[in-house]
């Protein structure tokens, strides 16, 4: 215990860590093995422990007692009586269960003692998933089952540890260039890299599932294909639109030697199943509603895929759940920049794609130069008065809508344009009609659900070549739409509450820029109405990031 | 084997015999008295049957005599000194213990036999019944509980001479903190809290022991926290009760006035002083506890059981977390703190949870006798700043059944306390330490961020920032809190100033506010004054349009009501006369009006 430690270790699991102390920076890399990141604010971090989070670290080889000599070598004050108790037992958990390949094509649950093998064979949901009892600590497994069973042991709170293995899938030499496609020097920076070996584990049993939290503009898919680079198989890539797809599609030519013909496409409009291909979940998730059933999830058996890449794995529809818990011979990898699920599947996430393996900062890598320093402004402007009584005896639903659309938006934005003239500029709408007025009006272009491929493609050529310096787009480009020199967003309206839009959003302009590396987002508002209440729920969460966020009535001259 | 000496005679003759169990009955010649003067005893046997007595006398004798008198002159010449020994030895080893922590700590019977729990003992009620062989067999230890409850006090004097002390169940300190929310420490915080029902026109007072600033200051930067709302408020009537009784608050004045004496710590001294002699008993402030007949009888002293908790209280080492459970076993053997001593008084555990203390026997007992010391901790002791409490949730509470024999888990809120620790204050006002130096806020100590998180960094939460931020933020957890729009609202509203709250906020963290935060705070000041009550108004319901038309236009009412819309005239209560009396002129009349 000093004064300068920087951990407080509380009664509730939380643990508190000063980013002043001179310790700050030894201590985060150990905390993160074990513990959860709740959230980033200036001064402040606060971690979780969790079983999950513990778990996922006895995954990774640590000890209960490393665990709590971490946290009493640098806690601030005494650990909670509670603490060194709750974390043995709950990180001794793991370990205790493990799966292994049986003789035959059947696997084999394995309990550490008699008395936790009749407390699963009691167990209701268990006892379903749960084969022929073979001995007083094991049980025979149906290969099948096997994603089922590790869902429902890590609900029951007992984790098994997977050692059954992996399917090595289809060879694939995937060969990254050192110079792109296009001349310019390629190699991974030194997280991607890091990453890429925290998934691969050199190619052992203990590796080869698991998720990598990143920010946005820190390369993801570049970890990506370091991944698969390192896998060395055919690969499925999942990814959450056909725009996104392509743009897999254009990475892999352009930093990898595989060819075209190597690579397929597989969405509404293509249905090519390649040794490396990448669909959508839209398709995937399709439904044929004469025959019943998602015929397209077929795909995940219809090759021998060494490796299935989830891109964004934070927006995982639940059928591909289902699906990815009937492959769990296959390696799976999943990449977002953000755990943080509205409809609270983290759990699913771990026991089917499996732990998370590694989780950097936005702050960190903005600190290194690797993604822009981005400031945020929420811009308050009122309504005009003619729309203040319509605003106040609308329906709720109607209400943010009038609010999102208020005229007065326009004028802010012709005079953020101008001030950030030069810059390329993506203004991001929620509703079509209003990102088709504000294209009208400032005579820019626009981009929306019912643009082209072609047109879109065209566009973001443009964009990237400097010949437009603003975009209007619409919430299709929410995510996976590299746009390397934005670096001005400003968000005209927004998801009601969405932390997740908004850091999407964000992550926009977060690309490394040359210069002063620096980005702006700006959030309009309407004050005084549910946009405000919605806009503050949707920065809380960039704030947490560490974003400072400044408030403007009006956009400053 | 029996041996007699003759006694002087003094006032009552009494027979001090040594008597082998199979002695045959004692007679004379009469042993010397010795100093012990059991004139109580005579009496607490006489009121026993002679079948009791017998029952018990069978013990020394095969032949016990058959009158009362005799029987009752047996058994005294027991607990005697030279009749003590033999009869300490029939005894045993277990009966022996019994009354040795009688003799040594709390004089109770049930106390000293929790102690032991495999030893027969039986009771005088409960086993005399010789026809049932299977029942517990007669004990001399009921000799020395010849009221069923307690030890006499002389008796204890005598058998303390003659038994060591037993080890006293360990006062162990909690290896780190304790779960759940810490509160108190801070005395003038929770007196705020009772300023601040004062404020809020929950309690009307005049205060003689704060001056206007130092008033000011507490009501403005403490109230009662949402989260511990109902805990507080019951925390409160607690101090409210004792602040009055002491004199420092009168409850008759209208609006605040205050006394020109700023309070300090001797103040607070006089303030505990007067606690500690309080003739009121705080079981009647558990309202999970009620009386056949809103009474707890028999009850011990609460004077002196008080005094016996803060004697348990000043051995606990300062400052290091106590868990509750263990200070209950050391306090119950060491001290007598017991609050109801008969298991067989019927006092209803709570509407909610059912039961009774006769149903509930010991458990019953000692479900009252923790509600009671917690009580005491937290709704006495720390606002008074002698400890800090440690509050985790309350359990669950089992289903309720009526005439359910298991002990209720929950009696009042207080049963949140799990662990508490004797501050530096607090020792100094037991008696066992040195006045120590006052707490002060560490600027910078905090840090407040742009997401409106305000998070402690020091060991402890001062008590009067703790009840700051649960006024305008909400709790995350030990350290943490986020500023809440709704809560910093409601208190400006309360009276808070914005800007009192944002130097506040300033100073504990040492630095600027972040925009967001400063801007939260404007806009909470903003809305929170945004509406004001102007004036009152009646409202006229004019059901004839030619009434209505004249009254809103004629040159003689239009200035003295308003058009509210349909068939309704406003009026200024101020205006009210004069337009009944235009009215009145214009051929209308308008009824009286009734408040209600």
């Amino acid at each position: 215990m000093s004064a300068d430690a920087p951990l407080i270790v509380q009664s509730d699991r939380t643990v508190l860590v000063e980013v002043d102390s001179p310790r700050f920076h030894e201590v985060r890399p150990l905390l993160a093995r074990f513990a959860e990141l709740v959230k980033t604010p200036e001064h402040v971090h606060t971690y979780r422990l969790t079983p999950l989070s513990l778990w996922n670290a006895r995954s990774g080889g640590l000890s209960a007692e490393t665990i709590l000599e971490v946290l009493q070598g640098f806690a601030k004050f005494p650990l909670p009586a509670i603490m060194p108790d709750w974390i043995r037992e709950t990180a001794g958990r793991y370990g205790r269960l493990a799966l292994r390949r049986a003789p035959g094509s059947d696997l084999l649950l394995v309990a550490a003692d008699a008395g936790l093998a009749d407390e699963l064979a009691g167990h209701d949901r268990l006892r379903m998933v749960l084969g022929q009892r073979l001995s007083s600590t094991s049980f025979l497994v149906p290969v099948d089952l096997r994603g089922r069973l590790k869902v429902a042991l890590v609900e029951a709170g007992h984790p098994v540890e997977d050692v059954a293995g992996y399917t090595p899938g289809e060879p694939l030499t995937i060969t990254l260039r050192k110079r792109t496609a296009a001349g310019i020097p390629f190699a991974l920076r030194d997280y991607q890299h890091a990453a890429v070996e925290a998934f691969h584990a050199g190619g052992a049993d203990s590796g080869g599932s698991g998720v990598l939290v990143l920010p946005c503009g820190s390369g993801k898919t570049i970890i990506g294909i370091g991944a698969m680079a390192a896998i060395g198989a055919s690969t499925l890539i999942l990814a959450t639109s056909v725009t996104a797809a392509r743009q897999w599609i254009a990475e892999l030519l352009d930093k990898t030697e595989l060819t075209a013909e190597q690579i397929g496409e597989y969405d509404g409009s293509h249905k090519e199943v390649r040794q490396v291909t990448v669909a959508t979940y839209q398709v995937l998730t399709w439904r044929d509603r004469s025959a019943g059933g998602m015929p397209h999830l077929e795909l995940f058996n219809r090759r021998d895929w060494g490796l299935v890449l989830y891109d964004e794995v934070h927006l995982l529809p639940a059928p591909v759940f289902q699906a990815t818990a009937g492959i769990q011979a296959r390696r799976r990898l999943g990449l977002t920049a953000t755990l943080v699920r509205e409809d609270g599947q983290e759990r699913n996430v771990f026991a089917l794609i499996g732990p998370k393996k590694t989780d950097v900062p936005w702050k960190a890598l903005e600190a290194t130069g690797w993604i822009a320093s981005a400031r945020c402004s929420e811009v308050r402007l009122p309504l005009p008065p003619e729309l203040r009584i319509p605003y106040l005896t609308a329906e709720r639903a109607q209400q943010h809508r009038l609010a999102a659309e208020n005229p007065a938006k326009l004028t802010a934005v012709r005079a953020l344009l101008a001030r950030h003239a030069g810059e390329p500029v993506l203004i991001i709408g929620l509703y079509v009609d209003q990102v088709l007025a504000t294209s009208t009006a400032l005579g820019i272009p626009h981009l929306v659900g019912s643009t082209a491929q072609r047109q879109r493609e065209r566009l973001f050529a443009d964009f990237r070549a400097g010949r437009i310096h603003a975009l209007a787009v619409s919430k299709v480009a929410n995510s996976s739409v590299d746009l390397p020199d934005a670096s001005v967003a400003i968000q005209i309206s927004g998801s009601f509450g969405s932390r997740q839009e908004e850091a999407q959003r964000l992550g926009r302009i977060l690309r490394p820029k040359p210069g002063a590396n620096q980005a702006w987002f700006y959030s309009l508002v309407s004050a005084d109405t549910v946009e405000q209440d919605f806009a503050l729920h949707r920065q809380m969460f960039l704030c947490e990031q560490g974003y400072e966020y400044t408030l403007l009535d009006g956009v400053p001259a | 084997m029996a041996s007699s000496t003759a006694a002087p005679s003094s006032g009552r003759d009494f027979v001090g015999v040594a008597l082998a169990q199979d002695s045959p009955r004692p007679t004379s010649p009469r042993v010397p008295r010795d100093d012990y003067d059991p004139t109580h005893l005579p009496a607490a046997l006489a009121h026993r049957k002679n079948d009791e007595l017998q029952w018990v006398a069978r013990v020394f004798t095969s032949k016990p005599p058959t009158n009362k008198h005799d029987l009752a002159e047996l058994l005294l010449s027991q607990t005697c000194l030279p009749g003590l020994r033999r009869t300490l030895e029939l005894a045993g080893v277990d009966g022996r213990k019994v009354l040795a922590l009688a003799a040594h700590g709390n004089g109770l019977l049930r106390t000293a036999q929790a102690a032991v729990p495999g030893f027969a003992l039986g009771a005088w009620q409960r086993t005399w019944d010789s026809t049932d062989k299977k029942k517990t067999s007669p004990s001399v230890v009921l000799l020395f509980f010849p009221d069923d409850l307690s030890m006499p006090p002389t008796l204890r004097q005598r058998l303390a001479a003659l038994l060591p002390a037993p080890p006293r169940p360990p006062l162990k300190a909690l290896a780190g903190n304790p779960p759940g929310e810490h509160l108190g420490g801070d005395a003038l915080a929770d007196l705020g809290l009772v300023l601040e029902s004062a404020r809020a026109g929950q309690l009307q007072l005049t205060t003689i022991g704060l001056s206007t600033p130092s008033l000011r200051r507490l009501t403005a930067s403490l109230s009662c926290p949402s989260r511990l709302a109902g805990f507080d408020m019951m925390r409160w009537r607690c101090l409210t009760r004792l602040l009055t009784a002491s004199g420092w608050l009168r409850q008759t004045a209208k609006r605040l006035e205050t006394g020109r004496r700023e309070p300090n710590r001797h103040a607070l001294q006089t303030l505990f002083h007067a606690y500690r002699d309080w003739q009121h008993d705080e079981l009647h402030d558990l309202p999970g506890l009620r009386g056949t007949h809103d009474e707890y009888a028999p009850i011990s002293e609460p004077i002196a059981r008080r005094r016996a908790l803060l004697q348990a209280l000043g051995r606990c080492p300062v400052g290091a977390w106590m868990d509750f459970d263990g200070f209950v076993c050391h306090a119950a053997a060491t001290e007598a703190i017991e609050p109801i001593l008969d298991d067989e008084c019927r006092v209803s555990i709570g509407r909610d949870y059912g039961g009774s203390m006769a149903a509930l026997g010991e458990a019953g007992l000692a479900a009252v006798r923790n509600a009671w010391m917690r009580l005491v901790l937290a709704c006495y002791l720390a606002p008074l700043g002698v400890v800090e409490v440690s509050l985790d949730r309350l359990a669950k509470l089992p289903p309720i059944k009526t005439y359910d024999y298991e002990a209720p888990n929950c009696i009042s809120l207080t049963d949140r306390v799990v662990a508490f620790r004797l501050t530096p204050l607090g020792a100094w006002l037991l008696g066992v330490g040195t006045e120590p130096a006052a707490v002060t806020v560490q600027p910078g100590g905090w840090r407040i961020q742009a997401d409106g998180s305000v998070v402690s960094l020091g060991e402890r939460v001062p008590s009067a920032e703790r009840v700051l931020l649960d006024r305008i933020a909400e709790r995350l957890d030990e350290r943490s809190w986020r500023l809440e729009r709704s809560r910093l609202i409601a208190a400006i509203a309360g009276g808070d100033k914005p800007e009192a709250l944002r130097a506040r906020l300033t100073k504990l963290s040492g630095n600027d506010l972040p925009d967001t935060v400063g801007r939260l705070l404007d806009d909470a000041g903003r809305r929170a004054t945004a509406v004001q009550v102007e004036a009152q108004l009646i409202v006229l319901a004019v059901t004839d349009p030619l009434a209505r038309d004249q009254l809103l236009h004629d040159r003689s009412t239009k200035e003295l009501c308003l058009d509210c819309g349909g068939s309704l005239v406003g009026v200024p209560p101020t205006d009210l006369a004069a337009l009944r009396r235009a009215a009145r002129k214009l051929g209308w009349h308008i009824p009286e009006h009734h408040v209600s």
